[in-house]
């Protein structure tokens, strides 16, 4: 009898231990959402809808991790948008108009995301001015040099080329980019939770003030931040040219607000030191599997944006109920 | 009684900031395993000599020796280098991380492939925690946003501590927290006296101070009105002299 | 200030300098061809400036551009083109200043039924002529002396009167919008829905979206819960390339069909698989073009304005090659 009692206690004790564990709140509500869309719309559980939500997510998703240790480490970056427009573009002309070999042309690219990352961190850091402001200032600035580089008008690129494939074809009918965006999630969330960098990053963003006297250097850890995020938003700019077969002037617009949406609904705390990848990538997939199953099931365009906000708020909330509320 | 040489000594310290002279050829000496009431009015200068021994402040003239050996301190890393912690009123912790990574902050362990070593920092951060100072704190991968103010004071000891600080110095350190919690921090101020680490405990609170020093520096004004052990004064004489800043004349 | 400080903000002034400059240079070549050719045409030497709702990184508004642009080179007059970004209190702004400016007269894009009146009437005060190109302002009085484009609600009519041939009786047809409200979305999208109700099409209209991603998400979504739909008949160009390449996507090429608005890179291909069966291309170079020589001739002869339909040019299979070549030229 004291034994099954001792072993309950420890069953309680573990279930307790697992709904602190920062993630796993955000995965039952995932799962919550998924289980009541299957039981509105039973088309949603279907592998062919599933890939509707898994071909576009990683374009979001990619930018959607770099924000999410940008934020940690207590910095915002809001030119990601351009960023996804501006570095791809280069990559697209490179490979287009002047005939580099599309691998380069990819590295440059990336290279020109990294570049406009630590531009920012530099304003940002040693300039003194907010991120929020720097990179407003960015966030125009590279899209207009896209604009002027473009004229408006969309840089081809071609669909086919293994480059392409490898990074936005299909693998028996799965869409690759997924990969790559778990890839990269799973390389970021070891770099956060399991380097020194990880945690100066969390540290840094927790308490700026603890982190200089202790001899951590902010300044580089948010610069480094803003150049991972600046790569990535790179990347993800060129997996939309890879599957559009074009590079656009107006790409990734509006996309800095769906890239924090993500990771705040992910459970990242604005105001820095505190967040999850893992967080992140189900606050990426309830974005675009809420906007599914409202269209899924029929809902009038014009109260299309009310649902989404309203589903959005109602699985924050219950996010901030199971993990409970930390000022 | 022939004693032996003191751990740290102050000889001459006088610093001004303008025209206002905060401390004024003040010598101190600390002593192993000592617990030392820094005590005087507000603007007495006990902050200031605080700062110059953390390496904020530098002294305009006077001596600092460790071990009897004259030593400079520029900034935070040469105080540190001397066993000095400061115990800082907001605690330089991190409250959106754990305690043990709060406690490696900086000093972060690492495995050969250069990953975080997580299972020694937490199995380090759990001993020095129960057994330097155990202070109720169940594990080490609790946040330290959900520690309480007694607890956060002694997660800050126990980074100290683990860096092997020597001398402790306590600016307020009772001063956000309940009675109780002012009692914890005491007591495991205390125990660490007997594991031969100094502390310089500076507070307002005068019945903490006479409860837990060995001796008492009285400032006023900047300058070293009396230095006593804690038998040759009692608590009405010390804050007699706090108040009217007078070297108390038996 | 530190100086450490000091010398971290001068080397980001030097930065930001030297890319602008840098910036500047890349954007001479274009601006070089806006210098009015005196050698060109009759050289009227006329300054005239055009005030454009648009974006200057839309496509459609970079081909108004180059046909006001070529207008003025043929007509030897100096042409300037301001774009407010589809911020209409910045082109009223934008049109302020251009009548301080004085040109021989002012060609406006009105996408709000009375914000720009007002100003509008201020430049007929000051004796410079006032036409509107692109966008007009139809229903309710305004002072403008002609319009120079396209009905919005006549061009969304010609692509369903056009996509009539490819659906029946009974059919559902999905519009997406890029924007719903706006006064473009909302005036195709009721043209489109006036063709459709004739042949007893129903309609459903999706907001889509203007973040590719997010565009090709919800098309598919829509597809995926209303497997009734037999066509995707868009009012914008991103979701007419978009659609076309969901269909192909998803195998559904001889089940719906798409039409549209404008040649983006992808949707060339889609007509010539017959993915996508016709889009309605507005001949914004015609819009940008008339403009500048309705303006030069009020000026010159003293002609009376007078509105000019600039058509509504339909792209399928039979002519999509020719169409695009142009489309490179940035003619079409």
């Amino acid at each position: 009898m004291s034994k099954v009692q001792k072993k309950t206690k420890h069953r309680t004790g573990n279930l307790k231990k697992v709904l602190r564990y920062k993630d796993i709140s955000i995965v039952i509500i995932t799962i919550a959402l998924f289980t009541i869309f299957t039981l509105v719309n039973k088309k949603f559980l279907t592998k062919e809808n599933l890939f509707i939500i898994v071909k576009t997510t990683p374009e979001l998703g990619i930018i959607a991790i770099g924000m999410t240790m940008l934020i940690i480490s207590g910095e915002f970056d809001l030119s990601v948008g351009s960023t996804f427009a501006f570095a791809p573009f280069i990559m697209a002309s490179l490979s287009e108009r002047m005939g580099l070999h599309p691998v380069f042309a990819l590295i440059m690219g990336i290279i020109v995301g990294v570049g406009i990352g630590f531009i920012n961190g530099i304003i940002t850091t040693k300039v003194g001015i907010p991120s929020f402001i720097t990179t407003l200032g960015t966030m125009m600035a590279w899209r207009g040099a896209v604009l002027l580089a473009s004229a408006g008008f969309p840089q081809a690129f071609q669909r086919d080329l293994p480059v392409a494939r490898l990074f936005a074809g299909r693998l028996s009918g799965f869409p690759v980019q997924f990969i790559w965006f778990i890839v990269f999630a799973i390389i970021m969330w070891i770099i956060l939770e399991n380097t020194r960098f990880g945690n100066w990053t969390y540290v840094t963003g927790g308490n700026r003030n603890a982190s200089v006297a202790l001899g951590i250097p902010v300044d580089r850890v948010k610069i480094i931040n803003f150049m991972i995020i600046g790569g990535l938003a790179a990347l993800a700019g060129s997996i939309q040219v890879f599957r559009m077969g074009s590079a656009y002037s107006n790409a990734g617009l509006g996309m800095e607000l769906q890239a924090i949406g993500a990771t705040v609904i992910g459970g990242t705390m604005l105001t820095g030191g505190s967040g999850t990848i893992i967080g992140t990538i189900m606050g990426t997939i309830i974005i675009f599997s809420v906007e599914n199953i409202i269209i899924l099931s029929g809902a009038p365009a014009f109260w299309f944006r009310t649902f989404v906000g309203v589903i959005i708020i109602v699985a924050v909330s219950a996010h901030v109920l199971i993990q409970g509320r930390r000022d | 009684m022939a004693r032996e040489a003191p751990l740290y000594e102050l000889q001459g310290i006088s610093k001004s900031f303008g025209h206002v002279e905060a401390l004024k050829d003040v010598d101190v000496q600390v002593y192993k395993g000592e617990i030392i009431g820094l005590v005087g009015d507000n603007g007495a200068g006990k902050s200031t000599l605080i700062k110059i021994l953390s390496g904020i402040y530098a002294a305009d003239s006077g001596t600092i020796r460790y071990k009897e050996n004259v030593v400079r301190i520029n900034n935070y890393r040469d105080s540190q280098a001397l066993g000095i912690a400061t115990i800082y009123q907001d605690r330089a912790l991190v409250d959106s991380v754990s305690i043990y990574r709060n406690i490696f902050m900086g000093n972060e362990l690492l495995t050969p492939y250069r990953f975080l070593d997580k299972r020694k920092m937490r199995k380090e951060a759990d001993y020095v925690l129960n057994e330097s100072i155990s202070i109720g704190i169940k594990s080490s991968k609790q946040m330290v946003g959900d520690l309480s103010g007694g607890q956060k004071q002694a997660v800050a000891i126990a980074r100290a501590i683990y860096f092997r600080a020597r001398l402790l110095l306590l600016d307020e350190p009772t001063n956000a927290l309940s009675v109780k919690e002012s009692r914890q921090v005491m007591k495991f101020v205390k125990n660490l006296r007997e594991e031969g680490i100094s502390s310089v405990f500076v507070t307002h609170n005068l019945l903490h101070v006479y409860t837990i020093a060995d001796r008492f520096v009285i400032l006023s004004h900047g300058e070293k009105v009396g230095d006593f052990k804690k038998a040759e004064i009692t608590m009405e004489q010390l804050e007699h002299m706090i108040v009217t800043g007078r070297s108390h004349v038996n | 200030m530190s100086k450490r400080r000091v010398l971290w903000i001068s080397l980001v002034a030097v930065m930001i300098i030297s890319s602008s400059l840098f910036m500047v240079g890349a954007g001479t070549k274009e601006a070089e061809e806006v210098v009015p050719a005196k050698v060109g045409g009759a050289g009227l030497g006329y300054k005239f400036i055009l005030v454009s709702h648009g974006s200057s990184g839309d496509p459609f508004h970079s081909v108004v551009k180059q046909g006001m642009e070529d207008a003025g080179l043929v007509y030897g007059c100096a042409v300037q083109l301001l774009f407010s970004e589809g911020d209409n209190a910045k082109q009223v702004d934008l049109m302020e200043q251009a009548i301080s400016a004085g040109p021989d007269g002012i060609g406006i894009s009105i996408v709000d039924p009375v914000a720009f009146d007002e100003v509008i009437q201020k430049a007929l005060d000051k004796g410079i002529p006032v036409i509107s190109f692109n966008n007009d302002d139809a229903n309710t009085p305004n002072p403008r002396l002609a319009y120079i484009g396209a009905a919005e609600r006549a061009v969304g009519y010609q692509l369903g009167k056009t996509m009539q041939q490819y659906l029946k009786r009974g059919d559902h047809v999905v519009i997406p919008e890029e924007v719903p409200g706006m006064s473009y979305a909302v005036n195709r999208s009721a043209g489109i829905i006036d063709a459709m109700d004739e042949i007893g099409v129903t309609t459903e209209e999706l907001d889509a979206g203007y973040e590719r991603a997010t565009t090709t998400s919800r098309i598919e979504s829509y597809l995926m819960g209303h497997p009734e739909t037999d066509g995707i008949l868009n009012v914008g160009g991103l979701t007419t390339e978009v659609a076309g390449m969901v269909v192909e996507d998803r195998g559904l090429e001889n089940k719906v069909v798409v039409g549209g608005f404008d040649l983006l890179p992808n949707t060339g291909p889609a007509i010539k698989k017959g993915i996508t069966k016709a889009v309605i291309d507005q001949q914004p170079y015609l819009q940008g073009y008339y403009t500048v020589v309705q303006l030069a001739m009020m000026k010159y002869g003293k002609f009376a304005a007078f509105d000019i339909d600039t058509g509504r040019g339909i792209v399928d299979t039979s002519n999509v090659d020719e169409v695009l070549e142009l489309v490179g030229m940035r003619i079409r």
